[in-house]
């Protein structure tokens, strides 16, 4: 193997310094297609929106998140497949943002992409061959060694270089993973987004990819941005991990410090939910109540508020935690109509035990309570969500904190207004 | 122990295609207790939805069940007899398609699918297909059905059910419609569930609440299910017992604890050593080497043989019989290896494989080319 | 740390020792046509008739070529053969005999003269030999259906890629402006071309070939909705190769299968709609002979004659047969659906 053809990347970026940083990137749909419908459709699908990071050269930035909330969106915005509505991303010293034809098309040399699906993101009809020497052709590479170079990469992936000649679908789905990544490593790139590379794949050969990702990224001084739904994975691979949830980032920190300290109590939800794979592990699971509200119009201040189980009770009311907790489950409830008013007696004693709570807040749950016991569940819902959700600074004010990390030395971010005076403890108490 | 609800003894069902007989599923035996969760664990390819298809008898073309018995509360859903000429053929006593579809379908034994959407029409608003199915396999009123589908509903933590009952497919969640689903597979109070990878769709939040569902309404009803996964964390979560399928056949059985505590078999263990964990940093995987052999021409012997870190020579030449080698003391734990046979493992030299590490150096030549 | 050797080691995995044949390629789809009776005999149609063509094609040889046969020697057939530019000349038979019934019928206008194996399919109404205008009028059907839609095919594939590729507003004003030929009846538009242009052969083709391409454009486009959404082109993006190469590379020969069927069909289509366009005057000019031609000439023959309109008729029928048939089979050979 000629040293010439593993040339390491020759550009002034020590390893750990920024290699890309992302501003703000924000990504909106329109949801009509064609001239016509835009005149008319002005709702927007807010896949992502304001999102902030950075990736440091060599390591692997893990992002997890659960389907639909952006994060294979960002990735693609962040390649420039699409066009960010907002927002910058630095690679090196060029904003990608900014660049368009030619010139984007060129930086693409540095920066490729590894997609979920090994089947469908091979050519059916070309060999694998040409396959890998592709992006060599488009970028100018190699010229005259580019055969050479693609049997080189398939050895390097684990693969037989005289699978040169064969056609995607006579590998198996794990090989065919390895062509995709012998292809993005065609023309020697700096940075790889992985979009859930491994997750069409079986347990051990999921394995087997992994390894062979890792040995890679040491031996190219490759940069990774990981995407997955599975925090498993994620663990395994990441040096750092984002959390997305609803187009925004709402946790971001060291692997160790997040799995260990997590600070969002989204964060601590997905957590608690994965199958542990050892049955004595115990803990709880189905900890999210509801399913993700419409990115066409998300909840305002924090995201993740409209489920989440530390909701933060609004200044204005003086209420107990019990007595919060129960106004809270009433009022989700009441929304999501998951109980049948029959009866006074019973709807006080399912949610209100001990009493509804004195002063305002009492009377307001009064009222909502006799709207729900006359079937008008809309005001109640309308009520209640107007008095105390919307009152609460988790809907007044977009969350951003950092907060300081137990284990690893990088920042940690933690989108959440349990942490707006450290007095008020880490959400890890409750 | 009171009989088992199911009883499933050396069924066997092939693929006739072109290429030749692949031997799909190829004698699994096992039990389902009555209120229990039984796991089928296994990678794709290894013949777990062509078991559970077998035992609803819902097998296509070219495939076809060719051998062994499948027992439902003493009725007899896969039989075969011996003919005159010694072939096998369905003894007299297995049910008829008709009966199947009458009797056993929908109302003794539901099945879940992995993908809610491939269950329910489109073009159908859920809750008629629900009352629809409650119509068929209830006997009942088109109006008590109506009842009984919105009750369903409600029990399955359907918001507004009754408003529910009037959308179409696509305007539920993918969570919502896997339990819709569920819904459907209870309505009829089935004493067994066949659930198919029900949760591999879905995000691991959805997953949680489904999984929690599942266990509330098994305690209520005292449901037994077959789950059928790939996922040893879902195993681990809501299994009492689990068979772990490799090419074709259980290679392992055993209560929950026992399979991921006292681990016998070699694919087992490799598998657990193969997956990341969420709860603790692992610094290497361990993948098993290889890939599944197909099913149309398994090896020789023990078929994990060319992948088993602990193979030996014998391996190649045995089939290792499945069975009870737990301690007397302990639950049966069947295991389906030489290790614990009395076949002259211990003397064998160990097997030259890719996974042995044999071929250290030898890229090529271990995997050969096909031309 | 030698790393090539550890990801080798780990990896050597994966490939069972059998590997499945190629499922794509030429050489795939023709074998599996290859087991498909009704392809085959469609295919065997076809290439008759382009051996027939081809053969008047180089009329000199067809002379040649039969006057070997002692057989059709006697049969006096070397007579009007020899006058190889016959159909420039009308009256070939030497006689002048005009509307000579088929070998196999007599002649009830003229009874002294029956069918005679000099014209086996009889002559037409200016004494020309039916069989040598028929092998003619292949040669022509054949090349006008393969010109017009190969006209329409190679159009309505840059205009439906182009526009499926971009998407957007290039979409709309490709798709919108090649539909705007779907205004005008079909036969209309081509007539009125015809008109404008020149009232031949050559336009007749390219009239029918320009009246065609939204149907091709359509086509491709509605399969390139689907192929652009697959990961292959996002991954060509992603690594940086031009959409030029992109649509010329992976676009098009993943959107082609269902284009070649169309094509296929379409050439029978085209026989027929410019056997109709001669039939109206508008297509072959005479002497050329053509098979709609042929038809139209035999109109007021028809009660008397009638095989003088059915000889005709059975060419087109058989020729366009034949390339529904092979349409057929390329569909299903070409069709993932069938395959997996």
């Amino acid at each position: 193997m000629s040293k010439a053809m593993m040339s390491e990347s020759t550009d002034d970026i020590g390893f750990g310094d920024t290699l890309l940083r992302v501003e703000g990137l924000t990504k909106y749909f329109s949801q009509g297609s064609g001239l016509i419908a835009s005149l008319f459709n002005d709702e927007e699908v807010k896949a992502v929106d304001d999102v902030t990071f950075d990736i440091a050269k060599g390591e692997t930035l893990g992002l997890v998140g659960e389907s639909g909330c952006g994060k294979s969106t960002l990735a693609r915005t962040v390649l420039r497949l699409l066009e960010p509505t907002d927002g910058a991303v630095w690679f090196k010293d060029d904003n990608l943002a900014e660049m368009s034809g030619e010139e984007l098309r060129s930086m693409r040399e540095d920066m490729q992409m590894i997609f979920q699906d090994p089947q469908s993101s091979l050519d059916p009809r070309m060999k694998v061959g040409p396959i890998v020497e592709e992006p060599m052709k488009a970028h100018g590479l190699y010229e005259g060694e580019r055969e050479q170079r693609a049997r080189m990469l398939l050895e390097k992936v684990g693969l037989d270089p005289q699978h040169y000649n064969r056609y995607p679908h006579q590998f198996s789905g794990g090989q065919r993973q390895r062509v995709n990544l012998a292809r993005a490593l065609a023309v020697n790139p700096d940075f790889i987004v992985c979009d859930e590379p491994t997750s069409a794949l079986d347990a051990s050969i999921q394995a087997q990819v992994l390894n062979t990702m890792r040995d890679l990224q040491e031996e190219f001084g490759l940069t990774y941005l990981f995407i997955s739904h599975d925090l498993s994975v994620i663990r395994h691979i990441s040096d750092r991990v984002a959390v997305m949830y609803l187009g925004q980032l709402v946790e971001l920190s060291d692997t160790e410090e997040l799995f260990e300290n997590p600070q969002h109590p989204y964060t601590r939800a997905l957590l608690q939910s994965i199958p542990v794979p050892d049955p004595r592990a115990g803990g709880q699971r189905g900890v999210l109540e509801g399913d993700v509200p419409s990115p066409i119009d998300p909840p305002s201040g924090c995201r993740f508020r409209t489920r989440c189980p530390r909701l933060i009770a609004p200044d204005e009311y003086d209420l107990s935690d019990t007595q919060w907790d129960q106004i809270k489950e009433f009022m989700r409830e009441t929304e999501r109509r998951t109980f049948e008013a029959d009866g006074e007696a019973s709807l006080r004693g399912e949610f209100f035990p001990d009493g509804t709570p004195s002063g305002e807040a009492g009377s307001i749950v009064e009222s909502s309570i006799d709207d729900v016991l006359s079937d008008d569940w809309d005001a109640a819902e309308e009520r209640m969500a107007e008095s105390f959700a919307e009152q609460s600074i988790c809907a007044k004010e977009v969350p951003s904190y950092e907060v300081e990390a137990e284990h690893g030395a990088s920042r940690h971010f933690a989108a959440c207004h349990l942490h707006r005076d450290s007095i008020d403890g880490s959400v890890a108490d409750d | 122990m009171s009989e088992p609800i199911l009883k499933v003894e050396n069924l066997k069902t092939q693929f006739f295609t072109e290429e030749g007989t692949v031997r799909a599923v190829d004698g699994i035996s096992f039990e389902v207790n009555e209120g229990e969760l039984v796991g089928l664990v296994g990678e794709s390819g290894a013949g777990k939805s062509v078991a559970t298809s077998s035992i609803m008898r819902l097998v296509e073309d070219p495939g076809e069940i060719v051998g062994g018995t499948v027992t439902y509360k003493g009725k007899k859903i896969v039989d075969f007899e011996e003919g005159p000429d010694g072939e096998l053929r369905r003894s007299p006593e297995m049910l008829s398609n008709e009966e199947m579809r009458k009797q056993i379908r929908g109302r003794e034994i539901a099945i879940i699918f992995q993908d809610p959407m491939e269950a329910l029409n489109p073009v159908f608003k859920v809750g008629a297909q629900l009352r629809e199915f409650i119509e068929i396999n209830r006997d009942v009123s088109s109006k008590r059905a109506k009842e009984i589908a919105v009750d369903m509903l409600r029990e399955v933590g359907i918001p507004e059910p009754e408003k529910r009952y009037e959308s179409y497919p696509h305007q539920f969640s993918g969570g919502m419609r896997q339990r819709v689903i569920i819904a459907m597979a209870l309505a009829c109070e089935p004493d067994l569930i066949i659930a198919d990878e029900p949760t591999t769709a879905l995000d691991v939040t959805v997953e949680g609440q489904i999984l929690d569902l599942v266990e509330d309404l098994q305690q209520k009803y005292n449901t037994s299910f077959v789950w059928v996964t790939h996922d040893l964390g879902v195993v681990a979560e809501i299994c009492d017992r689990v068979n772990v399928m490799y090419l074709g056949e259980i290679i392992e059985q055993a209560d929950v604890d026992d399979l991921f505590h006292a681990t016998r078999h070699p694919y087992t263990e490799a598998l657990l050593n193969s997956i990341p964990r969420p709860d603790q940093s692992v610094d290497e995987l361990n993948p098993i080497k290889g890939v599944m052999p197909e099913a149309i021409n398994p090896p020789s012997g023990c078929r994990f043989h060319t992948r088993c870190p602990e193979a030996r020579t014998v391996c190649k030449e045995v089939h290792p019989t499945y069975q009870d080698v737990s301690d007397p003391d302990e639950s049966s734990h069947f295991v389906s290896c030489v290790k614990y046979e009395d076949v002259g493992y211990d003397d064998a030299e160990s097997l030259d494989t890719e996974a042995t590490d044999a071929f250290s150096g030898g890229l090529v030549e271990a995997r050969g080319d096909g031309q | 740390m030698n790393m090539s050797n550890a990801t080798n080691r780990t990896d050597a995995d994966e490939s069972g020792p059998e590997q499945p044949e190629a499922r794509v390629g030429l050489r795939y789809t023709l074998s599996q046509v290859k087991r498909d009776p009704t392809a085959l005999a469609g295919l065997a149609v076809i290439a008759f008739m382009t051996l027939v063509a081809f053969i008047a094609f180089v009329d000199g040889v067809l002379f040649d070529f039969l006057s070997d046969f002692t057989f059709f020697a006697n049969l006096g057939i070397e007579q009007y053969l020899l006058a190889n530019t016959f159909w420039v000349n009308p009256v070939v038979d030497g006689t002048g005999q005009i509307l000579r019934p088929p070998v196999y019928m007599t002649n009830q206008l003229y009874p002294d003269q029956p069918g005679t194996w000099a014209h086996p399919l009889g002559t037409d109404h200016r004494g020309r030999d039916v069989l040598i205008r028929l092998f003619y009028g292949t040669r022509i059907a054949i090349t006008v259906g393969i010109v017009a839609t190969g006209i329409a095919m190679v159009l309505g594939m840059l205009v439906g890629a182009v526009a499926g590729y971009y998407g957007g507003w290039i979409d709309d004003a490709l798709m919108r402006g090649s539909e705007t030929l779907y205004a005008i009846p079909f036969l209309i538009l081509v007539i009125a071309f015809m008109t404008a242009f020149g009232r031949n052969l050559t336009f007749a083709m390219i009239g029918v070939g320009i009246a065609t391409i939204p149907t091709f454009a359509r086509l491709i486009r509605s399969r390139v909705l689907s192929v652009r959404e697959e990961d292959y082109i996002e991954a060509a993006r992603a690594a940086g190769v031009r959409d030029r190469d992109i649509i010329l590379r992976h676009v098009i020969p993943n959107s082609f299968a269902p284009i070649l069927v169309q094509a296929t069909l379409q050439v029978g289509v085209n026989i027929l709609i410019i056997a109709g366009l001669s039939f109206l005057g508008y297509g072959a000019q005479p002497p050329t002979p053509s098979w709609g031609q042929m038809l139209s000439n035999s109109r007021q023959y028809m009660l008397p004659n009638p095989w003088f309109s059915i000889w005709p008729g059975i060419a087109i029928l058989i020729t366009v047969v034949g390339f529904n048939l092979i349409g057929d089979g390329l569909r299903d050979a070409l069709d993932p659906r069938i395959n997996n």
